[in-house]
């Protein structure tokens, strides 16, 4: 008995030992989304992000100093065949992941897995899940829009698997990654139980000290130029808001382009989200003010809602924005941007991945030079300030089916814990080494696949999502550093994020994690997509104030129940 | 061999036989004919009835591991949240106010569309067009809203050639006051000449000599369908009505999901709508959807009996003969 106690203080202390890579993730900042593209919002808000981890190695990537190495891992036995069933989104349709593709055999033969794949899309993957959870038919692995409403309910009932108590010594390296995300810490207190894992974005190799979301406005320098309107926060790599509708309207002043932004009612939600505070596009829509009571962000003057919808309302009426932006797809929005080339401002992700994509694409459609002509900004409100949320550096959380049997489930974790490995974030991020890439002789990384016809391992497999690009870190992290991509990418997108950290309204700020955590009946019936709202208002005839403050008035009667909920649990 | 008697007392018996008698003396004659009922039977008892053991979820608070029968009672806790909510009551108002105004326009139009078709005279023209109009019906709501985006967006085909003769374009897509005529249109245009099938196939069981006793008396075209089609239809037109009348609360999901859009929402969201809201947009609630759909089908319910009785109180046809 006396020697297992020892045993388990030495196996805690070398596990805390190899948990300082990630550092303390509990101090928070702001949001972080995956490079592969999306960012989700609910209501009571969720893409959170934590302090990037302290420490990097040669290569950059994780590397959890754990008892259990990536040699071990392969050297498990892995003689039983088993098909795992896995749903996510970032599915490519049609892509076979197990045979004929040499990423991913590599994986499928290693582990002697076959992946049975569903895809899932942004438009269902909450309702599909969330059925499929009710009937207690997960797939093997799932990945989760999380969404705390149901979490607690769903670890209650066990409709989602509670992780052995061991799981942490028995998969070290996932575990060291896990904590790069307070969200993982703070769930399994709260539930009593690791039912949700919770994918970090970044990692180890984020040069900032803040986490901030990414989101950025494209614009073209070169049609600024033209209109003779001088973009005042280029070398900065801002944009205000006020300065952002003078460019557009410069632009179609000018004759340059007749609508000069094509969005979305999810682009207008997220330009509204970093020049606004508690506007719940991609953060909680509810807010504690200074008076120590929780509010409704749309209904304060202090969170500028409003005001900046009046500012689009205008711009919408004056055709600076596609009339029927409502009906518009991403990413549509952005193809008038880098192909058909009658944009003048998109909103995208601010990565690597998409910089590359929009130089790609305006190179091959337009003919032009990305970097000379165009410039990806932060978008920050007339004061300079980009507003974020306080969030715990996560996006979607992988889930397991609670009736797999045993074998599946180890060899489920095993190809996770050797994801986070150093070897196997090499393998995911820079694909089958000495055919995609090679050490030279000084020990870098030199990338094969670059100067290939392919340019990167995406277009060269199809897809390295969603089973090992997006395992569990998310490919973000990466990106930083990842030879795959082109130094100017690189170089914009760790300025971006300095930059970014620098000017945000987060700074100071902490998770909310009884807002985060929080659900009722009365919350779940006040969820609304506010981004569809906000384009209701602004598409609406008539006088803009009396026309928001209808609104505002009419909601109230089914967000003022959750006021008070809040109110009477959390505030004194 | 029986006797005369017997005899007269077995058809004294067969005359006085109760229903269940007579039903049972039926099937005996016509067993083959009731064998083929057989597969509609257990499509109705394992897709119509059983599923409706799960209404019971209204009345409980929906564990999934535990399952439907299994979850605990709530009482009416579900209907006390549903009842309170203003969107609630509001969703049930449009929908009303929508499938009224199909009752109104839409009903009709299949019955025109029928009598139209019936009026033709060159057989091929008549097949030809009775298929143009019928095609609609077998494409999806997702296919038709594309369509209807590409047609009315603001540089789409119609507001092009508005714009090309020099007249104002016009927002289709985004405007309240065009979203509920604009699910009237598409409805007709979709749905109006596959439903004129059941009028073309009442109308082609009417007695010909009608129409020549008609014609003999001088009566003009439009004489012999309001004098003879039309009433000899009029029973189809009860039991349809009726039928239409039992549905007003449900105001088909898929088109209004399709069509409708951020700009339109606020008229677009009908029972069937607030309910996929509530389900699969915001926590899952199962026991909450299911008191919205239980009320639902309550006042369909209720219409339709009431429509039946007011149809058969008016000398037409009920439901039931």
């Amino acid at each position: 008995m006396k020697t297992r106690k020892i045993f388990a203080m030495l196996l805690a202390a070398s596990l805390i030992a190899s948990l300082a890579s990630c550092g303390n993730s509990t101090d928070t900042s702001s949001t972080g989304s995956s490079d592969s593209g999306s960012s989700s919002s609910t209501d009571s808000g969720s893409a959170e992000s934590s302090t990037p981890a302290s420490t990097k190695t040669d290569s950059g990537v994780l590397a959890a100093t754990t008892d259990i190495t990536a040699e071990d891992i392969l050297a498990r036995d892995y003689s039983e065949p088993i098909t795992i069933s896995f749903a996510g989104i970032q599915v490519t349709d049609g892509l076979d992941y197990n045979h004929g593709n040499e990423y991913y055999e590599w994986w499928t033969d290693t582990f002697n897995v076959e992946w049975d794949v569903t895809s899932l899309t942004f438009d269902n993957w909450v309702e599909r899940l969330n059925t499929w959870i009710n009937a207690d038919d997960l797939p093997d692995w799932s990945v989760w829009n999380f969404n705390a409403g149901d979490a607690a309910n769903y670890a209650d009932q066990g409709l989602v698997m509670e992780m052995p108590e061991d799981w942490k010594t028995q998969y070290p390296n996932l575990a060291a990654a896990a904590t790069c995300s307070p969200a993982n810490e703070y769930y399994e207190n709260l539930y009593g139980g690791m039912y949700y894992f919770f994918r970090p974005v970044f990692a180890n190799n984020f040069p900032a000290d803040l986490v901030t979301n990414h989101m950025s406005v494209y614009i073209r320098t070169d049609w600024a130029d033209q209109a003779g309107y001088e973009l005042k926060g280029l070398e900065g790599m801002t944009i205000g808001q006020t300065e952002f509708f003078d460019y557009l309207r410069a632009v179609k002043d000018a004759g340059i382009t007749e609508y000069p932004w094509y969005t979305t009612s999810g682009g207008i939600g997220t330009f509204l989200g970093r020049v606004t505070e508690a506007n719940g596009t991609m953060e909680s829509v509810y807010y504690k003010s200074s008076d120590g009571k929780y509010h409704w962000g749309p209904a304060e003057e202090e969170t500028g809602v409003k005001a900046t919808l009046k500012q689009i309302k205008q711009a919408y009426d004056e055709g600076l924005i596609y009339p029927e932006f409502y009906t518009m797809q991403s990413p549509d929005d952005a193809g008038h941007f880098y192909a058909s080339g009658d944009g003048a401002a998109a909103i995208a992700e601010g990565m690597a991945s998409q910089f590359d994509r929009f130089a790609q694409e305006m190179e091959n459609n337009l003919g032009l030079d990305f970097w000379e002509v165009a410039a990806p900004l932060i978008i920050t409100d007339d004061e300079g300030i980009s507003h974020d949320t306080p969030s715990t550096n996560y996006w979607a959380c992988n889930i397991l089916s609670p009736n797999m049997d045993e074998a599946t489930f180890e060899r489920i974790m095993s190809i996770w814990d050797y994801g986070c490995t150093e070897e196997g974030q090499l393998r995911i991020r820079l694909g089958v080494p000495d055919v995609d890439w090679k050490y030279d002789e000084e020990g870098n990384i030199v990338n094969l696949v670059k100067d290939t016809e392919y340019g990167t391992l995406d277009n060269k497999y199809t897809s390295t999502y969603p089973i090992t690009g997006n395992m569990f870190i998310l490919s973000d992290d990466y990106s930083f550093i990842n030879p795959g991509f082109t130094d100017e990418a690189r170089q914009r997108v760790t300025d971006l994020y300095i930059r970014r950290a620098e000017i945000s309204s987060t700074i100071d700020e902490e998770v909310d994690w009884d807002l985060s955590s929080y659900s009722s009946q009365a919350m779940n019936l006040a969820t609304m997509t506010y981004s569809d709202e906000y384009a209701n208002i602004i598409t609406k005839e008539g006088d803009f104030d009396t026309n928001y403050d209808q609104w505002v008035s009419d909601k109230m009667s089914m967000i003022q129940p959750v006021l008070d909920e809040l109110n009477a649990a959390f505030c004194e | 061999m029986l006797t005369s008697q017997a005899k007269e007392k077995k058809t004294v018996t067969a005359a006085q036989a109760t229903g269940l008698q007579k039903l049972t003396i039926n099937f005996k004659k016509y067993w083959q004919i009731y064998i083929l009922l057989i597969p509609a039977l257990v499509w109705y008892i394992l897709f119509a009835y059983y599923p409706m053991a799960g209404l019971q979820l209204a009345f409980k608070t929906y564990k999934a591991k535990i399952g439907i029968w299994g979850s605990p009672w709530c009482g009416f806790q579900n209907f006390e949240a549903v009842f309170r909510d203003t969107y609630f009551w509001r969703s049930v108002g449009r929908t009303l106010l929508i499938n009224v105004g199909r009752l109104i326009i839409n009903f009709p139009a299949p019955i025109l569309v029928a009598l139209m078709l019936n009026e033709l005279r060159v057989g091929r023209y008549k097949k030809v067009m009775q298929t143009v109009f019928t095609f609609p019906h077998f494409l999806s709501w997702v296919i038709v809203a594309s369509i209807m985006t590409n047609l009315l967006s603001i540089d789409g085909l119609v507001n092009s050639a508005l714009a090309a003769a020099g007249i104002p374009t016009i927002n289709f897509l985004g405007s309240e006051k065009m979203f509920q005529p604009m699910l009237y249109i598409t409805d007709i245009w979709k749905s109006a000449g596959y439903s004129s099938i059941i009028y073309l196939s009442a109308i082609s069981g009417i007695d010909q000599d009608q129409y020549e006793a008609a014609e003999i008396d001088g009566a003009t075209r439009w004489q012999r369908i309001w004098s003879v089609t039309l009433p000899n239809i009029l029973p189809t037109i009860s039991v349809l009505f009726i039928m239409t009348t039992g549905g007003l609360m449900t105001a088909g999901f898929d088109q209004i999901f399709n069509l409708s859009n951020a700009a339109t929402k606020n008229v677009a969201e009908v029972l069937d709508m607030y309910i996929y809201r509530i389900t699969f947009t915001a926590s899952t609630d199962f026991g909450f959807s299911t008191a919205v759909s239980l009320f639902r089908s309550i006042i369909n319910m209720t219409l339709l009996v009431i429509a039946n009785k007011g149809s058969k109180m008016m000398g037409g046809t009920g439901l039931f003969g």
